[in-house]
């Protein structure tokens, strides 16, 4: 028996959320893209989680509609993470989204040690409730505020102010993908998982308020896709 | 108890994530005990911040220790000076304007001489490597940013410096665990205090405590008041025990405990190791390797600093001063 000194040893905890929009617009082509851009998204997730043996991914997602509701409740290690297909009718109420997400980021929820949590919200509209009040109740939460968030526009449609809201930072350089097909969904979705995901795995620390604008150093995303594109495919 | 003496292990491993992204340790760490009026034991470490704008972090961690352990120490063989230059026989409130003027030299000479010498080190590193990429005036420390804890201990006193993350817990005689700056020093995420930022002076933590004859510890107080204040209940201070054993460590060793409680048991558990020979043998030869399981956890560097106190008749003589720690007074 080894006599090394002091108790358990654990990996370092990163709180992975999925804030998804199941409203009525999302019906159709989008919510089923969404539903493969994120299984196709899982393996390489699990590739970054194994390539960072001292952090332990475990993931949550959270739908919005008419209200809100945790759609994977229990923090699931990566590895043994199943995704369970969406589906979408109602308003767009992701006030009541980001309230789920304060609750499960207070500082008495969230594991001792943890590496910042990221958070990757995806919609095609505007808000239906009062959205406000609870993203500012997110950014003055220690671990809201330290949390690294995208987001993704499904279509022309969405509200780019409210999504470059919820990302915070410097506008030009922060900015919201706009997926508007397809392939730029599952492009986005894949490096919004991963990404941001190993560049918080891999802590660096930095003085504090050093940049107010990106307190990770993440990667830019890809680009939009070129070249011809199937027209059913567009959004 | 005359002969008390501190002895120190310490070492530092480079991280499994800087192995896997092939940067240098960013950590540094360095020891001395010095001789002389007051024989006084002095330990820094620093944590090098390692983020992408901090290229030079490793070279700050280093320059801090290093000005840490002159300074401290320089500051400590003073504290005997003052004393005779303070204390006035028939004046019974001597002891507290001794307490107070050292108190005050710590955040008013030391800590401002720490700062301005690191400083000083920084620039003329820079003016030799100019930076690779554009700095504006108020960024030009950001590459070489660290944090720094400093911990002196003599047969009478200890002096505690902490400017952003890591830990300093303090193995009382009765063995319990007190985190020092705990409350101050928590901080989500990855952000920390950093002798890079503007005015760090007012961002150190510092803590001045005094060991009796009898290791009887006083905090802030001194062992000849002991007395005429237990004997004045508004003005009775908490007794406890001088320390057994000082852990200080930078945040790659917390980070890789499930919880506070695993962590704190690892003071325990050391100290209870280094109070015979064969466990300080132990620590010594299997520190490494257990920086390393801690580091396969945390994936960040990994510093320890252990400073134990062993009396004559049980001494370690200087066995586990580490080759490459030299005096620097």
């Amino acid at each position: 028996m080894s006599n090394r000194p002091g108790g358990e040893l654990a990996k370092r905890p990163l709180q992975f959320f999925w804030l998804c929009d199941c409203s009525g617009s999302m019906r159709g082509q989008k919510i089923q893209q969404l539903n493969f851009a994120i299984k196709e998204a899982i393996p390489a997730m699990v590739q970054v989680a194994n390539s960072n043996p001292n952090v332990a991914v475990q993931v949550r997602a959270i739908t919005f509609s008419s209200g809100a509701a945790w759609h994977i409740g229990t923090a699931t290690e990566i590895q043994n993470f199943v995704w369970t297909d969406l589906t979408a009718s109602g308003a767009t109420d992701l006030g009541k989204a980001l309230d789920l997400l304060c609750d499960a980021l207070d500082i008495n929820q969230m594991p001792e040690r943890g590496l910042p949590p990221v958070v990757v919200l995806v919609s095609d509209g505007n808000p239906t409730d009062n959205y406000k009040a609870p993203f500012e109740r997110l950014i003055r939460m220690p671990w809201g505020g330290k949390s690294v968030r995208i987001s993704i526009a499904i279509g022309d449609d969405a509200d780019l102010d409210v999504l470059q809201q919820f990302m915070g930072g410097d506008p030009r350089e922060n900015r919201p993908l706009v997926a508007k097909n397809a392939q730029d969904l599952v492009n986005y979705i894949k490096w919004a998982s991963t990404v941001p995901l190993n560049a918080v795995s891999r802590p660096a620390s930095r003085p504090e308020g050093s940049s107010s604008t990106a307190h990770i150093d993440i990667p830019k995303p890809p680009p939009p896709t070129t070249g011809p594109i199937d027209p059913s495919s567009v959004f | 108890m005359e002969n008390t003496k501190w002895s120190c292990i310490c070492k530092t491993v480079v991280g499994d994530t800087h192995l896997r992204k092939g940067t240098p340790n960013q950590d540094a760490e360095q020891w001395a005990t010095l001789s002389g009026e007051v024989a006084v034991s002095v330990l820094a470490i620093s944590d090098g911040h390692g983020s992408e704008r901090c290229t030079r972090s490793h070279i700050g961690s280093k320059i801090a220790t290093e000005v840490a352990v002159d300074l401290l120490g320089k500051f400590c063989q003073s504290i005997h000076t003052r004393g005779i230059e303070l204390k006035d026989p028939k004046d019974s409130a001597s002891p507290a304007v001794l307490q107070n003027s050292i108190k005050l030299g710590i955040r008013r000479e030391l800590v401002p001489a720490i700062i301005q010498a690191w400083s000083r080190r920084v620039l003329e590193d820079l003016q030799k490597n100019p930076i690779e990429f554009e700095l504006s005036p108020e960024e030009k420390f950001l590459p070489y940013g660290a944090t720094l804890i400093a911990v002196a201990l003599s047969k009478n006193f200890g002096v505690f410096l902490q400017l952003g993350d890591g830990d300093i817990l303090v193995v009382e005689e009765d063995n319990t665990v007190v985190h020092l700056f705990q409350e101050e020093g928590a901080k989500i995420g990855d952000e920390t205090n950093s002798l890079c930022q503007k005015d760090p002076a007012k961002l150190f933590q510092t803590e001045y405590q005094v060991y009796s004859p009898k290791l009887n510890s006083i905090q802030g107080s001194d062992p000849e008041c002991v007395e005429v204040q237990a004997s004045t209940p508004k003005n009775v201070p908490q007794k406890k025990f001088a320390p057994k054993t000082i852990l200080v460590s930078t945040d790659g060793y917390s980070n890789a405990f499930s919880s506070d409680e695993s962590f704190r048991k690892s003071a325990s558990d050391f100290s209870q190791m280094l109070s015979t020979e064969q466990g300080q043998a132990e620590v010594q030869r299997s520190l490494e390797t257990w920086l390393r399981e801690y580091s396969s956890f945390s994936g960040d560097d990994v510093t320890l600093g252990l400073l134990y106190r062993h009396d004559s008749e049980n001494a370690v003589e200087q066995q586990n001063l580490p080759a490459n720690n030299q005096p620097v007074i």
